[in-house]
């Protein structure tokens, strides 16, 4: 298992590598560059000064030696300077990354809280009311937009409540109460898709276990079906939830870069979606750089937690 | 197969299952005939704009004057498609992929996962903003977009299922008996991640209809005039007080489309029941 | 008696009448915070050079220039109390003297002369600024003369000098060595009405009472914070929930829910902004290199079902200079009898037919990825249908849209003109040799060449007379609109909504928020 987990650790170079490459050529073959984005339709710029303007932003270097000048950025942890403004990338990414950070955390841990449970019971007493009502809700979670949802919730509060949540972001630290005032609603809206795939997942990879025959022989032993279901069947059904669990924090990324500019959140999804209108192209590198981490690491231990949980799972080490 | 007697059973089975596959055959239908379909033209603008559901205007008018059933109706078209080819890509990749690596092991599974790391590593969304971007916003790159976003969970989801029947003692026997690793995929694997593909599955079609959707909301969807669920529910969001109809049909008809794929998935897997599994 | 007693009721009426319109009369109050909801992050606060709209917006809280524009759209003094012109070509500015700059700094002339020297080109301080030569009048030499004079002088004489001052977007004052003593991107030095706090990318931009500031009895309230909304939608739910005191809305249509609303003020107005279509050449220009062509779509375009369902219904016909620009612009009454403003299908199809198109031609309309021209563009489309012209829509995002503007790889787009120095600055294409890259065929002197209109627009330029110059750039915009180089639209009314509480907000002609620099709250 060790060696297991060092090879991976050791893999995530060239993966974390790779992908940077990718992203940096590939935001460069994009049509546009950030004096376009910045220009628009109303002003033009002279091709001498426009090929000035570039030369000074480091654009019209050979691309080695702006990746290897990137390269340098990153390993001195100064993250580099937007293209669009110069402001120090470090900073605005670490203001940035709390805000999401926090939004993504409390989706989620609404998600499990209401949808792994309801999952559950919904595959231990099918038909009932409360498998309906969560197979409902399920459904509706799953199918509505969730920009749309944001948008009838704002609508409703601002017309019969006359509130809708505070604008200004203030970071949990300074102010929790207002903080969680902020965050409750975007979170509930980003959660609702995600609360439906959990509960939808966990009940059919639970209802796949309470056919198992080892359950049935439990049962017929006489065994709790609490019991057996704690100790086994929860373990068994947790690979397929952990594999659908880690593709959904993409989902949370994506999902939040909605959110956050309905909400007026300023957080890395903005940041992201941003930087990729503008061509900020060190914007899309550090966010890049970022997801194939957090990625690569959410990955590896979702492999591990595989082979905890399943013995059957075995992996060779070459 | 598809003979007198297993629909029964089917419908019998889950019923739900059966409700979403008429939906989604009744959703076809009308995506494959919607130009006959439609009572006006979708994109003419020549009616009173704002007009509530009418008499002559079943689902009302929108911002531009033109007569949104018929824009709905047209639009079934778009989201069929986007879905259904999304879907598809997704899951040639995707399983292939999956299988391949998950079977075989070894540098091909090192090499392989790497790939679909660097995939998923991109929130979907970002990724077809990328893929939307580079090949420009259009119907097909949408669809392209969706299907190359959909591949890594595929991938995934097949992998993890062989690895979980790998190793078992069928597997090994067939293998010393001297069957093919082809025979062997087709006959014991497939089957075994069929159940768990196809939840995926159903998942992936809501997903597609939904990211066609969030990408009209970020200005990357096809090409106006020609409408689209998603870029009318964006565009009628901001009339959600004074014509409430022009947001809330395509909302309806994305919910109702997703649903309906849902809930034919549900009854596959239900239907499909592996009982000679093991 | 009864005189006495008549008298008596007379003058206490009068007294009454007088006393209570000087209640009714509302005077500024002190103090209270603002939050103003704005549509897009600024990117950058820097002085000089930066091409974004939001940027103004993020900045003129905290700077002036040598003159303001004021409510009534009058150029006021500013940092110069008054100027003189000892002949067609010379400026003579005599500077405010006791301004202080937000960091304590006084301000003299060699400030002035810092600005003016950085501010058409200032690359080599800021790599994200722009050169903005092609708004900026011609200046041959500047100098300080003493402490509080400076001398401007123009290689001809130009009229609009002053308008690029009151513009204040570029042509603004800040302190000595600037860039050398801030990050221009986010700090602001200026001797405007507020000081920078701070600013949070994406966020918010936050502004305080600059205490010192020259007119001592402003600004009024205490704290401005801008912040950054992008969504239309939450706008308007903000400021209906109080959370914003006011913002800028797209169009009427969404906000007719707001106007039985008790705690919301709809201001409406004229800007300098107008819609048009631009239309570049591939190759040989065809087919809109024949005037006949681009008159026939202009006629193509009914602008009063544009403005219905756009802008539900406030917009109003316009020639390059929107009449509302002083004595500059072609009056609505003469707009309307122009025949190519006015919808004819019948005689653009046959204007089509004598140019040899009588089945019409395909073409595409490129629009950025924007629900206002989107919408513009499939209007537009659908005129364009009913006389032949198959439009298509090409969808951009931003920087693929301004990529394709600069190599003009694009047929047709719609666009909006913003607010200039001058109306000459509207009417620049037809002027000088354009200082902008001449890739399209309309940019003199390469295409469509009109001496006689080079001529009146040099004259325009030049003559410092009110009444001549408001002739000769009416007749220009004739001509202009009867060649059709651009098909012009519409000027939307700009539209604010407000919280009842917020006073003193009129529609700001130049389109930026310069109002805010003077409300006062309940």
């Amino acid at each position: 298992m060790k060696e297991y987990i060092l090879k991976r650790l050791l893999l995530t170079i060239p993966t974390i590598f790779s992908l940077t490459v990718i992203v940096f050529l590939l935001i460069r073959l994009l049509p546009g560059d950030v004096i376009d984005a910045m220009s628009g339709g109303e002003l033009s710029i002279d091709e001498g000064r426009r090929k000035m303007m570039l030369d000074r932003l480091g654009l019209n270097d050979p691309i080695i030696v702006q990746y290897g000048n990137w390269m340098k950025d990153i390993f001195s942890g100064d993250l580099g300077v937007s293209l669009r403004n110069a402001q120090p990338l470090r900073e605005v990414f670490l203001n940035a990354l709390p805000v999401t950070l926090e939004l993504g955390i409390i989706a989620a841990f609404i998600a499990c809280i209401i949808g792994i449970p309801m999952g559950i019971i919904s595959a231990i007493k099918p038909n009932t009311l409360i498998d309906v009502f969560a197979r409902l809700l399920g459904l509706i979670g799953l199918s509505f937009p969730n920009f749309w949802l944001a948008t009838l919730l704002l609508l409703f509060a601002s017309l019969y409540f006359r509130w809708i949540p505070g604008l200004t972001y203030i970071p949990i630290w300074e102010d929790p109460i207002g903080n969680l005032k902020q965050m409750l609603l975007p979170s509930v809206v980003l959660s609702f898709q995600l609360m439906a795939i959990a509960m939808r997942m966990t009940r059919a990879t639970m209802m796949e276990e309470l056919k198992q025959d080892y359950i049935r022989t439990a049962r017929a032993k006489g065994l709790n079906i609490k019991t057996v279901v704690n100790r086994h069947a929860m373990k068994n059904a947790m690979i397929p939830i952990l594999t659908i669990a880690s593709v959904q924090f993409g989902y949370l990324l994506s999902g939040s870069v909605i959110i956050e500019q309905i909400f007026g959140l300023p957080g890395i999804g903005w940041f992201f979606l941003q930087g990729l209108l503008d061509r900020d192209y060190p914007v899309v590198q550090i966010m890049a750089l970022f997801m194939v981490c957090v990625f690569v690491f959410v990955n590896l231990f979702t492999d591990i937690a595989y082979a905890y949980l399943d013995p059957r799972i075995k992996y060779s080490v070459n | 197969m598809l003979n007198k007697k297993s629909i029964l059973v089917f419908i019998k089975k889950t019923p739900i299952g059966f409700i979403g596959a008429l939906f989604v055959i009744f959703l076809l239908f009308i995506a494959i005939l919607a130009p006959y379909l439609t009572p006006y033209d979708p994109v003419s603008q020549d009616y009173q704009r704002f007009q509530s559901p009418n008499i002559n205007h079943w689902l009302g008018t929108d911002s531009l004057g033109r007569d949104i059933c018929s824009r709905i109706i047209q639009g079934t078209r778009v989201s069929m498609f986007v879905g259904l080819l999304a879907v598809t890509i997704a899951l040639f990749l995707g399983t292939n992929l999956g299988i391949l690596s998950g079977y075989y092991g070894g540098k091909i599974d090192t090499v392989l996962m790497r790939f679909i790391d660097i995939l998923l590593a991109f929130p979907g969304l970002v990724l077809a903003m990328l893929i939307s971007g580079l090949l420009g916003p259009s119907l097909v790159n949408a669809m392209i977009a969706v299907g190359i976003m959909l591949t890594p969970s595929f991938a995934r989801v097949s992998r993890g299922s062989v690895l979980t029947v790998k190793n078992e003692p069928y597997i090994a026997s067939a293998k010393t008996i001297g069957c093919s690793n082809l025979y062997i995929i087709l006959k014991y694997i497939l089957p075994n991640i069929m159940v768990p593909l196809s939840v995926l599955c159903s998942i992936s079609l809501s997903i597609a209809i939904l990211a066609e959707s969030a990408l009209s909301f970020l200005g990357l969807g096809i090409q106006p005039p020609a409408p689209s669920w998603g870029g009318m529910l964006h565009q009628g969001r901001q009339f959600m007080e004074i014509a409430p109809w022009v947001a809330v049909f395509p909302g309806l008809a994305i919910m109702i489309a997703v649903l309906s794929f849902n809930f034919f998935g549900d009854g596959l897997r239900d239907g499909l029941d592996p009982k000679l599994k093991n | 008696m009864k005189n006495k007693k008549l008298l008596f009721i007379i003058v206490a009426m009068s007294l009454l009448v007088i006393f209570s319109s000087k209640i009714l009369a509302k005077t500024p109050k002190y103090g209270g915070e603002v939050t103003w909801g704005v549509e897009g992050d600024p990117s950058s606060l820097a002085p000089f050079g930066i091409l974004m709209n939001y940027a103004q917006i993020g900045k003129q809280l905290g700077y002036d220039s040598l003159v303001e524009y004021d409510r009534d759209f009058n150029v006021q003094p500013a940092l110069a109390t008054h100027w003189e012109n000892p002949d067609d070509r010379t400026w003579i500015f005599h500077l405010r003297k006791g301004v202080k700059f937000h960091d304590g700094s006084n301000f003299s002339a060699e400030d002035v002369i810092y600005s003016l020297t950085h501010m058409r080109d200032p690359t080599d301080l800021d790599a994200t600024a722009a050169s903005v030569d092609g708004f900026m009048p011609s200046i041959e030499s500047f100098e300080a003369i003493d402490d509080y004079t400076i001398k401007i002088v123009t290689p001809a004489p130009d009229a609009t000098l002053l308008g690029w001052f009151a513009w204040s977007r570029w042509g603004i004052i800040t302190s000595k060595d600037f860039y050398k003593k801030f990050t221009p991107s986010k700090e602001v030095n200026g001797t405007g009405p507020f000081k920078l706090v701070k600013y949070i990318p994406n966020d918010r931009v936050v502004y305080e009472k600059n205490k010192n500031f020259w007119k001592s009895d402003q600004p009024y309230v205490d704290r401005i914070t801008l912040k950054i909304i992008p969504d239309e939608a939450t706008r308007i739910a903000a400021v209906r929930s109080g959370a914003i005191h006011g913002s800028r809305v797209s169009s009427a249509d969404l906000i007719r829910p707001l106007e039985n609303d008790p705690n919301i003020q709809i201001i409406t107005g004229v800007t300098g902004q107008t819609r048009v279509f631009q239309i570049s050449v591939k190759g040989d220009g065809k087919p809109w290199n024949d005037r006949r062509v681009r008159q026939a779509m202009s006629m193509a375009i009914d602008r009063k079902d544009l403005s219905n369902k756009i802008y539900g219904g406030k917009g109003t016909l316009t020639g390059p200079v929107p009449d509302a620009w002083g004595v500059y612009g072609i009056s609505q009454n003469e707009l309307r009898q122009n025949i190519y403003l006015q919808h004819n299908p019948d005689m653009a199809r046959k204007l089509l037919a004598s140019a040899g198109y009588p089945n019409g031609f395909e073409i595409s309309i490129m629009v950025p990825t924007n629900q206002q021209y989107e919408a513009i563009g499939q209007v537009v489309q659908a005129h364009l249908a009913k006389v032949g012209i198959k439009a298509k829509i090409d969808k951009r995002e931003n920087a693929q849209f301004g990529a394709a503007y600069r190599d003009g790889s694009y047929e047709l787009f719609v666009n909006a003109q913003g607010f200039r120095l001058d109306p000459t600055g509207k009417l620049n294409h037809w002027g000088a040799p354009s200082k902008a890259p001449q890739k399209y065929w309309y940019d003199y002197p390469k295409g469509w060449n009109d001496e006689a209109l080079k001529v009146m627009f040099d004259k325009a330029v030049s003559t410092f007379d009110l009444l001549e110059r408001s002739n000769i750039i009416k007749e220009i915009q004739r001509r202009v609109i009867e060649e059709a180089t651009f098909v012009y639209l519409v000027n939307p009314e700009r539209l604010d909504i407000l919280n009842k509480k917020v006073n003193n907000w009129y529609t700001d002609f130049i389109d930026f928020n310069q109002p805010l620099r003077t409300i006062w709250l309940d």
